[in-house]
């Protein structure tokens, strides 16, 4: 059994600090080789550690046991023997020193990101680096004192074109701003301070006049990352605060207070300036009501409530952020100037002086800590993980259900059942004692067993902090089973990325404020593919993102991989998992110079509305429509018909659209419907002469139409000499000769119609078709032109009849109509003449002459009936011999009915009796 | 509630959800611009959007006032800033717009105004590159906001489902432009999305297999289903849809061409049914009153079932509709008769009858007016004798015979003619040849020589067709399939053929046939007609537990529900005869109908016929 964790605990006050060592081979030494199968590709550097002595160097780490980036301070004198590194290497490291990458700060770089200096694309090398720091999302982010920031990703590689943020504010104190360089009065920003918080950084620069060197003002900016990877520069917004002026004083230190922790919900900056300090945002300035400065550090409590500050007689103050109550004074007796002033969770302060600790507990109690040589504090949400260059400390309050757990003497219900459990493994009966002392404490007790296991870096001490959770879960049913595999669950996931391998030393309260989403990406950025895909499966996350960096990983690695095989292996991978898009991937290998291999990979990507666009970027023309028209999507089809006519001339453009029917019907709708001028060229280009002969007609009625062509001749000429050109148009086909003899006649008509109208001008021809002209003539009683127009458009007797019957019955009139009918035998019998007459409401005398010439005896009789003369119906009933009919005739008619009717029905009966 | 809008609480899927969710997208899109404003519809919009959403909710939302999307509209009369346009994606509408927005905008710097108008279009269900592309051109792109309301289907019943997409059918057979099916096909995916995956999927013809092959790419775009065919985990409903029947209109051309019989079917071929409305004209004594109202607009009576008694009546033949109305009206007066003898439990259940009285007075008004119209007008009769000839196997001869009547004795609509000549080239594989060219030309006299295109059209449509020689295949498809049945009693049917008293739906027939075992895959009498046929599963139903919930009948009574999509259009009658089929039994299932329009003969021949006023 070991010793109680409490002998390594220190107390601060009433309170417990431990600093537990988390990682030793920090740096150089022995390190530890890759394991084979590890997921992380070979460092760089030959010993894959970072370099030491810390104290030479200027760090910036990420919170949540992020990467830590590392710079020689160029203000030291090189020591004897060492080697001088003239390009400034920043190394990037996990924080137990294992190298990610490096990249040279002295390097040039091509201008061109920033907004404003886009004309001069010079080349033009990076100031000096006034500072760097991690944005939540793992970005480094450089500033050099010409107000450039660079951002690199953890393996190093630029992320961004860079970006002056503060170009654009040159020009306005500038009356001449537009030109670029050396006009007189012309200014120049030196960025004095800068600060990096989760989302972006804030500068403090300086400007001065060129020409006199004197200091015009200063101001501050805050420059915000923007989340998504569209905007070129990596920068979504720059806003400047409001800056105190040179007259306040000197700015000593400058600290951020993030929106979500800040009191306005904001941004704001705090900056020790003169003696006292002024808290900025883009609104207002506000200078506080505390004198005791100039404070040389400032630093924010994780929670944003307080605010520690040192001052230059080493007096520490913690003071509420609305500097309304004084917490903390403590006299630090050190006069010179910390190196480091931090946060260890959020009731005490860490400060550093090389390599001398202080941390002051909230009642002013302090202890001391001291290592051999210089460290580097990295403030986290719950502690500070204090990296030196052999080992990684990390420095915290000891939890409450530690503390009662493990205290000397403690009585706790926690600490009688991790005793109770010892017990147990010692087979003593003091087991049960304890558990009975507990009592209805349980519940609390095993609460406060998982809580513990979750806070401990010690493996052995989780398994035992576990064991008597679980020994009391036995004795205790009513104990959610879900708590203890969830704390399970976060106790593996923890010690996995904890591995000395991994080196993201996260405690319980880190990973939650992190969420296991973050962590997952986390892993992916940092090349533990397949960790990541471990731990996102176990918490239940999609692993589409882990295989996509993963992928695109490959492909930036894959130089000497043929296109093939790399191909399959993503592919293989990706496929595997549901949902995902390789498109992305395949748009990455494009980027990557990779034509052929985006190709190979869009193949197999399912979604077509990602796959097309894609394959147009990389040239892909032909298949592109080809997917297109394979969607059905037809917008999706113009999309690609648009961005390929754009691209190759009309002549290519058709040729490929020709082999593909359903592109060209659709490109020939969209033609039509927009009245294309290029629509007869591709109809002709595709050979379709019957939608050029119909498009010709429909165009040619719509440009001249035959109304107004009425009184304009020139119009009327087009009309006529259109006609006939559709009329050929159409004779290129076979089949239409039909469409062609129907255009001549059309022609024909039109002129016909002048030529009436010119004889008769008070009558409107124009506009009517065949059949409504001959109407015309019949009411005009023109029965000459009637007869040429039946026969020039061969208009058929019964035709000619119909219309006759009913041109007149419209006209109601009836005589002309009655003898027409007597006329000749009409070719469509006499009940048309009937029907129509009624309809129109002819009286009864004019219909009666109609039925007499009915053939059929039995519609004779009904239709007599039907207009009441029921003697003839009668008549003609009984030529019928249908006893029914008479019968129903008869009845109808009462006894009205005449001799003759009343006879033939009698007859009838006889003969039927 | 209001009484456009039928109440779906009845329905077997969630459509009540649809509607409500089209309603709150519609809000938003509205609330998304502040203040008063003036909404612009496109007349293709603005009824089936009464269908999901009233005048009253738009009021609430700023809307102060609306305009139908016009030529010659000017928006910008009046105080109000926002104009908001709810248009289809189409490039006539693009250009209407465009250049009302460069006339408002000319005349507000004419007038100096400081302030200017914010323009937006939301397009409706989706907008396309095609139509951003014609406003970038007409330059007005810059200074609109775009999006989309998706309202991609419109519940016009509890079992009917309509895009309202006019020219379906004219677009893809005609133009063979197939943009539309892939609105069929995102509209089926967007019920999945809310129904579940449908398992079965049966289909017949050209477009119901282009259909199929996009519902099933959208569903692995849209995670209905995985890459290895297994169905995703949807919605808690599960399955809601059993079996998906796709039916192209080009399979069955003939049922759309005969005169409906049923009370709905003929309503909508007597006065027209728009939107769930029927326009009834004004009744009147005097003969030339009535011609003075008649130019003036009937008033609109909705027709869904939340109509008690329409619901009882609409799927009748038209026949029985008369006898049932005169029993109701007998009921109601013996009941009135005996009220002294009651108690007043029982007179409270009379009062409560009485609300029928309203609506039971609105559907005697109606028949009668149909009646009068049908049944005792000798020419519709003679109509009806000369169709059911045609269907029986005769009077090919007689039949355009009278189509030339038509044309020049009675000068009958265009569309009507057409639907005749039509249906005797259905019936006889194309239009005898020595009546072929006489009705062509006859067509062409009468109506003028513009409507050469409506020809070419209806002739591509294959609607109409010359008689080549060659086998006639209808005989036998009539055989296989039953079409025309004898001696059926209108008044209690036992077959769907009551619809059209005497001949029953090819589709109908079809979707029987479908729902067999073993689909329509291999069914040999389906192969007579042209165009693809197929079966398959989507996904693999545990079959497992979809029989328990029939035995156990947990989920109701283990009804399985068929979702029928016409792609080009269905009529009422139709819809009347799966409905029938689902109340006979023997399927055991519920239909709910989709369709891309609600059309009868005329309609769908019209949305053929080209208008050059209207390019």
């Amino acid at each position: 059994m070991s010793l109680s964790p409490a002998g390594e605990w220190s107390a601060c006050g009433e309170r417990f600090y431990h600093k537990k060592e988390i990682y030793s081979h920090v740096a150089g030494g022995t390190g530890t080789p890759g394991k084979a199968g590890s997921v992380l590709p070979s460092p760089p550097s030959s010993s894959g550690r970072i370099p030491t002595p810390l104290y030479e160097y200027r760090a910036a780490a990420s919170r949540f046991g992020g990467p830590i980036a590392l710079i020689r301070d160029e203000t030291l004198l090189l020591e004897v023997g060492s080697v001088y590194d003239p390009s400034q290497s920043v190394h990037i490291a996990s924080s137990n020193g294992k190298l990610y990458g490096k990249f040279p700060w002295k390097e040039s770089v091509v201008e061109g990101g920033g907004p404003g200096l886009a004309s001069s694309n010079k080349v033009r090398s990076k100031g000096r680096l006034v500072g760097f720091g991690w944005t939540s999302s793992l970005a480094l982010l450089c500033v050099d004192d010409h107000g450039s920031v660079f951002q690199y990703d953890t393996q190093g590689e630029l992320l961004h074109s860079h970006f002056n943020a503060l170009s654009k504010y040159k020009s306005t104190t500038n009356p001449f701003g537009d030109s670029p360089n050396g006009a007189e009065g012309d200014v120049e920003f030196v960025v004095t301070d800068c600060q990096v918080w989760d989302e972006g950084v804030v500068v403090i620069a300086t400007e001065r006049d060129l020409a006199t060197g004197e200091r015009v003002s200063r101001r501050c900016f805050s420059l915000l990352c923007s989340s998504s990877n569209s905007v070129e520069s990596g920068f979504m917004q720059v806003e400047e605060l409001k800056c105190p002026g040179f007259e306040h004083g000197d700015i000593h230190s400058v600290c951020v207070a993030e929106p979500l922790t800040s009191i306005s919900g904001k941004l704001e900056v705090f900056l020790a300036v003169g003696d006292g300090i002024c808290v900025v945002d883009a609104q207002n300035m506000e200078r506080q009501s505390i004198d005791k400065g100039p404070f040389l550090e400032m630093s924010l409590c994780p929670n944003g409530q307080l605010l520690a500050a040192i001052n230059e007689d080493g007096e520490l103050l913690v003071v509420s952020t609305d500097f309304q109550q004084f917490l903390t004074e403590f006299q630090t007796d050190m006069d010179e100037e910390p190196d480091q002033l931090v946060w260890c969770g959020v009731d005490s302060v860490v400060a550093r002086w090389e390599e001398e600790l202080v941390m002051v507990g909230p009642y002013g109690d302090c202890v001391k800590y001291t290592y051999d040589d210089g460290v580097i504090l990295i403030p986290e949400c719950d502690g500070v993980r204090i990296l030196s260059d052999n080992v990684v400390d990390f420095l915290y309050r000891v939890p409450d259900c530690m503390v009662e757990i493990y205290r000397p003497g403690s009585t706790a219900p926690s600490a009688l059942l991790y005793d109770a459990r010892q017990h147990f493994d010692n087979q003593t009966a003091r087991a049960d004692e304890n558990l009975r002392t507990i009592g209805d404490q349980l519940v609390d007790a095993i609460d406060k067993c998982l809580e513990a296991a979750g806070y401990t870096f010690d493996v052995m001490e989780q398994k035992s902090l576990l064991r008597a959770a679980s020994y009391g879960h036995v004795f205790c049913a009513e104990y959610p089973k879900d708590k203890f595999r969830e704390m399970c669950q976060a106790i593996r996931v923890l010690n996995s990325v904890r591995d000395a391998q991994v080196g993201i030393p996260l405690t319980l309260l880190q990973y939650q404020a992190l969420t296991p989403q973050v962590l997952v990406s986390r892993l992916a950025n940092s090349h533990h593919h397949l960790l990541a895909c471990r731990v996102a499966q176990y918490s239940g996350i999609g692993i589409e993102r882990v295989l996509h960096h993963w992928a695109k990983i490959k492909i930036l690695k894959g130089d000497g991989i043929t296109d093939q095989d790399l191909c399959d292996v993503i592919v293989s991978k990706l496929q595997s998992c549901h949902g995902s898009s390789i498109a992305g991937v395949a748009s990455y290998a494009f980027q990557r110079s990779r034509k052929k291999l985006a190709a190979m990979l869009l193949e197999f990507e399912t979604r077509v509305s990602k796959q097309v666009p894609l394959l147009l970027e990389i040239g892909e023309l032909q298949r592109a429509i080809d997917k297109a028209i394979e969607s059905g999507d037809a917008d999706l089809v113009y999309y690609t018909l648009f961005f390929v006519k754009q691209r190759i001339s009309l002549q290519e453009f058709l040729e490929l659209v020709n082999h593909r029917p359903q592109a060209s019907s659709l490109f020939i709708s969209y033609c039509k419907k927009t009245e294309s001028d290029s629509l007869k060229t591709v109809l002709q280009s595709m050979g379709k002469h019957e939608d050029i002969a119909s498009t010709t007609f429909a165009e040619i009625l719509s440009e001249n139409n035959p109304i107004e062509a009425n009184d304009d001749p020139n119009k009327f000429a087009n009309l006529v000499s259109g006609l006939q050109r559709t009329a050929d148009l159409y004779t290129f086909t076979k089949e239409h000769a039909f469409e062609s003899r129907a255009c001549i006649e059309y022609a024909k008509l039109l002129k016909t119609q002048r030529k009436l109208q010119d004889t008769s001008s008070h009558t409107q021809y124009t506009g009517l078709s065949v059949a409504e002209s001959m109407s015309q003539c019949i009411m005009l009683g023109n029965a000459r032109a009637l007869t040429q127009l039946k026969s020039d458009f061969k208009i058929t007797d019964r035709q000619f009849w119909f219309l006759k019957i009913r041109t007149l019955s419209n006209a109601h009139d009836w005589n002309t109509l009655a003898d027409f009918a007597q006329e000749k035998k009409s070719p469509v019998g006499y009940l048309p003449f009937y029907e129509a007459a009624k309809e129109k409401g002819a009286p009864n005398a004019v219909l009666a002459t109609f039925i007499r010439k009915i053939g059929d005896a039995r519609s004779r009789a009904e239709k007599f009936a039907a207009i009441g003369l029921v003697n003839e119906a009668a008549e003609a009933a009984a030529a019928t011999k249908d006893q029914d009919l008479l019968t129903r005739i008869r009845d109808m008619a009462g006894t009205s009915v005449n001799s003759i009717a009343n006879n033939a029905i009698g007859q009838l009966r006889g003969k039927f009796a | 509630m209001s009484g456009v809008q039928p109440s779906l609480a009845g329905s077997v899927l969630p459509l009540e959800d649809i509607r409500s969710q089209a309603q709150r997208t519609l809000i938003s899109l509205l609330d998304r611009r502040p203040g008063r404003k003036v909404l612009v519809l496109d007349k293709t919009v603005s009824g089936p959007l009464a269908l999901v959403a009233n005048i009253g909710v738009l009021k609430e939302h700023g809307v102060e006032k609306l305009f139908h999307l016009e030529p010659g509209l000017k928006v910008d009369d009046g105080s109000m800033k926002e104009v908001v346009y709810l248009v289809r994606p189409t490039i006539g509408n693009m250009r209407l717009i465009s250049e009302q927005i460069i006339e408002a905008e000319e005349r507000m710097s004419k007038r100096k105004d400081t302030a200017t108008i914010h323009f937006s279009i939301y397009f409706t269900p989706r907008k396309t590159v095609i139509c951003e592309r014609i406003l970038e051109d007409c330059g007005v792109l810059g200074s609109l906001q775009v999006d989309e309301f998706p309202l991609w289907l419109i519940p016009f019943d509890e079992d009917v489902l309509s895009l309202e997409l006019n020219s379906v059918f004219n677009e893809v057979n005609v133009e063979k432009d197939f943009s539309s099916l892939y609105d069929v096909a995102s509209a089926i995916v967007q019920l999945q999305k809310v129904c579940g995956l449908i398992p079965k999927v049966r289909g017949k013809g050209e477009s119901s297999k282009v259909v199929s092959n996009l519902i099933q790419r959208l569903a692995l775009e849209n995670d209905l289903v995985s890459a290895s065919g297994e169905a995703a985990s949807v919605s808690e409903g599960g399955h809601q849809i059993d079996t998906l029947v796709l039916l192209d209109r080009s399979v069955d051309l003939l049922s759309p061409m005969c005169t409906q019989l049923t009370y709905e079917g003929l309503i909508d071929e007597m006065l027209g049914i728009n939107n769930g409305l029927v326009e009834v004209p004004v009744i009147s004594q005097d003969q030339e009153q009535q011609q003075q109202q008649s130019a003036r607009r009937g008033k609109k009576v909705p027709l869904n079932s939340s109509d008690v008694l329409f619901r009882e009546l609409r799927d009748l033949n038209f026949g029985s509709v008369g006898p049932k109305l005169r029993n109701k009206t007998m009921h109601m007066r013996e009941e009135y008769k005996e009220i002294n003898s009651r108690t007043f439990s029982e007179v409270h259940q009379f009062v409560k009858q009485l609300n029928i009285m309203p609506v039971l007075d609105r559907h005697t008004e109606l028949a009668s007016l149909i009646q009068e119209r049908s049944a005792m007008d000798e020419r519709f009769l003679k109509r009806l004798r000369c169709e059911q000839d045609l269907l029986d196997g005769r009077g090919i001869d007689s039949a355009c015979e009278y189509a030339e009547e038509l044309m020049f004795g009675q000068k009958a609509s265009m569309e009507s003619v057409l639907r005749l000549i039509a249906l005797v080239s259905l019936v006889n594989s194309g239009v005898p040849k020595k009546y072929y060219d006489t009705l062509r030309w006859g067509l062409l006299h009468l109506y003028g020589y513009d409507n050469l295109s409506t020809l070419q059209s209806i002739q591509h449509s294959g609607l109409i067709k010359k008689y080549e020689g060659g086998r006639n295949t209808f005989p036998q498809v009539k055989k296989a399939f039953r079409l025309v049945v004898d001696e059926v009693d209108d008044t209690a049917p036992t077959d769907i053929s009551y619809v059209y008293s005497g001949y029953a739906p090819l589709s109908c027939r079809l979707v029987d046939a479908a729902l067999k075992p073993g689909g329509l895959g291999s069914d040999e009498a389906a192969k007579m007609i042209p165009g693809p046929q197929f079966s398959y599963e989507q996904s693999r139903v545990e079959e497992g537990l979809l029989g328990e919930g029939e035995s156990e009948d947990g989920s109701g009574d283990g009804r399985k529900t068929v979702l029928v999509v016409f792609i080009g259009g269905v009529t009422f009658a139709e819809i009347s005869a799966l409905r029938f089929m689902s109340s006979q039994g023997g399927l055991n299932c519920n239909f709910i109908v989709m369709t891309t329009k609600l059309i009868n003969g005329n309609s769908l021949v019209k949305s053929l016929c080209s208008d050059f006023g209207d390019k």
